[in-house]
Order: C-alpha cells, then structure tokens, then sequence
C-alpha cells in the first residue's frame, strides 16, 4: 500500500512538472492514505483559555450542578436508542401531567426526533450542563389532534426513516417496503376511524425534520413549556428523591422481513 | 474542569511518504513551489471547552484552546495559512444559551478565523442576534445564495470574498441550506434562498474568469451527501466548473480525508468536512509552480484530543 501510494503520487508530480500548458489545473492529488502519528503534546493556547474565562465560570455555577444519576450511558439510536426513549418517556409523562391539572384530555403518543438530541447522557453523574447540551433548543411542547389516518402516515413516514424517538406506542418496521405495520396505541391496534392526541416539539409540528405531515392535524395546542424545561423538571425530580434513571426496555421499534 | 492538567494529544497525519523515506513538502522546499495550507472545522455548535470526560462518545475532545494550539504551531510552520469555518458555529452547549454567541465569535476573532459560511443553526438566537455577531467577527460571513435584502442582515454579509497569500489569490465563497424545515419559519420565511447549483457556478465562473483566482474555495453548509434527491457538497461538485475545493458541513461527517471528485470539465474537486464540536481540524496544502498552476495537494487531519489526567 505504501508503495503504491508513493508511487501513485511520482508520477502525479511528474505529470505535474513536465505538462506546463492547461494552467491551472489541479493536476493530482495524493492517494490520502497518512499514517497516523499518535505523538502526545502538552499544548494549550492560554490565551485563548483564559479569554472565555468570565464566560466559563459563569456557566460552571449555573450548570455545573448534579441534578440527577444514571445507571447507564443513554445514546440515540435506529430504530430506537436508550436516549430517545428516555426523552420522548419524559415528554409524554410530564405532559400528561400538565394536561391533567388543565383538566384536558392526555396524549396517547409522543413523537421527538433523532436531530433534536444533541449529545449521549453519561452513566453516573448528570449536570444541568449535560441536560442542556442533549436538549439546547428553545422548542415549546405542543399537543396534535391527528386522526388515526394521519397517525398511520406519520408512522410510515418515521419507518422509511428507520425509526425516531417514539413513546406511548409501538411498531415494527417492514424491511422489503419499509411500511409500518403491528402499530399499537396504549398497547390497543392503531384505530384509523378515530382520533389521537400527539405530544411533540413546534419545531417538528411547523414541519421540521421533513414532518411536514403534521401540518394537517386538526387541532394544536401550545403547552407554554420548552422541551428542556421539562426534562430538567423531571431529572430534578428524580435525583431528589433518590431514583436512578435506567434505560426503558427496548422493543418499541423493531424490524420485521 | 480548570484545575485539571490537560494535555493535547495530536494524532497528526504524518504522511505514507514520510514512512518511505522521502519528506513530502522537502521534495519541493525549493523556491519554484508556493505553499498554501487550508484549515478548516464545521459544526462547532458553540463547544468552547471539550466534551466531559464521562461523555460516552467524544469524553475530552475537541475544545478552543486545543484547537487554537494546534493553528498557532501550524501558523509558525507555515507561511501561507487561511482558516475557515462552514458553519453552526452556534448552539450546542450552555455557553450560546447564556451568552448567544459571544464567546465563539470572541474567540473565533482572536484565533484567526479568515472566513466562515453560515450554517442553520446560527440562525438559533435570531436574525438581530447573528447581525450583532458578524459585525462584531472582524471577519467575513460568506453566503452567495441567500438574499437578506429588508432583514437585519441586510449589507452584513458578502456573497465572496478573495485573499491574496503570497501572489495567490484565493476565491473563497459561502453557500447555505435550503432554511424550510431547517430554520425558525419567521426567519427562513424572509430569506430569499437562491438555488445553489446556480449560484455556486456563476461565482466560481466569475471568481476564476473575471478576478483572476489560482484557487477556488466554496465553504458549504449544504451537507455532504444524501440518499434523496436533494442538493449537496457532492452535487456541486459534480456540476461545477471552476470550483477546487469544498469544505463541508451540516451532515456531521467524519472524512477522514477529502473525497476527490470529477466536475464536468474531468477536473478534481476534492470535499472535506470534519465531523463536527471541533474534535478535527481539517487540512488541505497545495503547491503552486511559479507559473501559478496547482501540483498537488496533500491533506492532514489534526485530531484534537484532551487526555485529561485527574490532578
């Protein structure tokens, strides 16, 4: 391989220095096969450190605090990952909990998306940091009013995209068409004849991330609390009385051929 | 995070020529060869300090100080350097939900930055927000295909810019994604998004024809590469003419070297993009003979680690 590469990049320079007409031209490149060099340097620009010091310590007093523990490291994934069942759990728990005091009727399902999550969650200590980092959008909770029809698009739409962080539901995905199939609803058959209430994000209801399907749905109402304010909510809630956070079961989301 | 010693651990691209024998850039130290050296990073996401050492992908990479480090050295080794950034510089981390920006932009200015593209996200804390920022850069902001005529950013930005190291000039332009889906609607709403097949072609044309430039740069925030049909670093590549270089972003991808393309006239346009959260800085050296004419170009990446030893 060396060989060749040296090789390969002589005759380039040859054919570099010998055809002088044709100006300009990119007359090759290298095969970009480098080494890698694992030297070890002691090398920070100080500088540059200490320049974003009032900043740093700023934020190491307002986010440097452990609000919550996990038993594992939480990560996204396809069809489904730890992390974006974690978040979209969440999403659906507290928002229930708002609905309810508002003497609303709950969401059945939540709908987040890979995109909107943004770092892993560490095993062990969580910082507020770390809970800002995976959700550092300013996007507002809202609830849909989407008939089953529109559900069993949106559900499609998410399986042609090997899945998204999904709560309150289940599914699998058909390999040969790439379809949605085996939907359940609170663990009930997907009923087209009816409607559901779908808890996601504005960014996503306004049509982000391609869900431009969510434009059709019926009704839309604004919760008035962001995604991450939610999160910090219940990781407070669960570091103070003691609960460790552990990744849900997977199996939401699966392939089927 | 402060009291800990931290060290940077540069797993540079030494090249397979070295491991031959022959030192790559000494087979044309002599006077005939100009020698440019583009860096470059994407995606930063406002990662001031690196991951933390329990982050279960990335624990310590990355980090401005480190980054700055590596350009500093690279800066004394080299005569003829430009940096450059493609975009979302912003959002990611606390330091742009407290400070909006302030301290990428600060640091950015001190570092060097020539250029940067404008990616989706810079857009996060508002139009006025971002206006405030490259006014307050120092350096240029690059979009050939948005309209910002009747938006704060209005005259704020430039479609080009072109640099001049050493008797090279070097057209550097700027393209930014399609906002639907991607931006607020409030403001992607009041951008006049040109297509940028289009607009990649004429700049380059006029950059090459009319200004007269030996190297042709496009810092890109259209994404690398997609399964559906839509426009990417790699489209504009293949339908480009005069473009040599693309540096990349959006799509967070890891190439661990550029990828050579053909353009419609059979010449190379190579595509760089380093990941993202500054855990690489890209590389790309070029020579020019003294007639002006590119004879090669050998590209580095500078992995930026943090071995961070508990103190």
């Amino acid at each position: 391989m060396m060989t060749h590469t040296f090789s390969r990049f002589v005759v380039l320079l040859a054919g570099a220095c010998l055809v002088s007409c044709h100006s300009f031209e990119l007359a090759g490149t290298t095969d970009h096969q480098y080494m890698m060099n694992d030297s070890t340097q002691h090398e920070i620009d100080s500088a540059i450190y200490r320049m974003a010091d009032p900043y740093r310590s700023q934020l190491m007093k307002t986010m440097g605090e452990i609000i919550c523990n996990t038993s594992s490291p939480l990560e996204k994934g396809n069809p489904e990952g730890a992390l974006g069942n974690f978040a979209a759990d969440v999403c659906l728990e507290m928002s229930n909990r708002i609905l309810s005091t508002q003497q609303q009727s709950k969401a059945d399902v939540a709908i987040l998306n890979n995109g909107g999550l943004r770092k892993s969650l560490p095993q062990g200590s969580v910082t507020l940091s770390d809970i800002f980092e995976v959700f550092p959008f300013e996007n507002q909770v809202v609830v849909l009013t989407c008939n089953g029809t529109l559900v069993k698009r949106i559900f499609d739409f998410i399986a042609v995209n090997n899945g998204t962080p999904i709560s309150g539901a289940s599914f699998q995905i058909n390999r040969n068409d790439h379809s949605a199939e085996t939907i359940l609803i609170g663990g009930l058959p997907l009923d087209t004849a009816r409607n559901y209430r779908v808890v996601t994000v504005d960014y996503l209801a306004n049509g982000g991330d391609r869900f431009t399907d969510f434009a059709t749905a019926s009704k839309r109402e604004e919760l008035n609390i962001k995604l991450r304010d939610i999160m910090i909510e219940y990781t407070r809630e669960q570091g103070r009385t003691g609960k460790v956070i552990v990744p849900a079961p997977s199996g939401r989301i699966a392939y089927v051929q | 995070m402060s009291s800990r010693r931290s060290f940077i651990r540069r797993i540079a691209g030494a090249s397979v020529l070295i491991g031959t024998g022959l030192s790559s850039w000494d087979a044309f130290g002599s006077a005939e060869f100009t020698r440019l050296t583009i860096l470059h990073t994407n995606d930063v996401h406002s990662r001031i300090d690196p991951f933390p050492m329990n982050d279960p992908k990335y624990p310590g990479m990355g980090g401005f100080a480190r980054r700055a480090a590596v350009i500093r050295r690279i800066r004394g080794e080299e005569q003829n350097v430009l940096l450059f950034d493609s975009g979302d510089i912003f959002q990611g981390t606390p330091y742009f939900n407290l400070f909006n920006g302030e301290p990428e932009i600060r640091l950015m200015r001190e570092m060097g930055y020539d250029a940067s593209a404008i990616g989706n996200h810079d857009f996060d804390g508002g139009m006025e927000n971002l206006a405030l920022r490259i006014r307050e850069a120092g350096f240029p902001f690059l979009c050939a295909n948005y309209d910002f005529t009747g938006t704060p950013l209005q005259g704020t930005t430039h479609p080009f810019h072109i640099f001049k190291k050493d008797g090279l000039k070097i057209g550097v332009f700027g393209l930014g994604i399609e906002p639907k889906g991607l931006i607020d609607p409030k403001i992607g709403d009041i951008i006049h998004y040109l297509n940028p097949v289009d607009v990649a072609n004429k700049t380059a044309a006029y950059l090459k024809l009319e200004r007269g430039c030996d190297l042709i740069i496009c810092l890109s925030h259209l994404g690398y590469k997609y399964k559906e049909d839509k426009v990417s670093d790699e489209v504009i590549a293949q339908t480009s003419s005069y473009i040599d270089v693309i540096l990349g972003a959006h799509t967070h991808t890891f190439l661990d070297q550029p990828v050579s393309y053909k353009n419609i006239l059979g010449n190379d346009v190579l595509v760089a993009q380093t990941g993202w959260a500054g855990i690489r800085l890209g590389r790309i050296d070029f020579l020019f003979d003294s007639k002006r004419r590119k004879s090669v170009a050998l590209t580095l990446h500078e992995k930026i680690f943090d071995c961070t030893i508990p103190s």
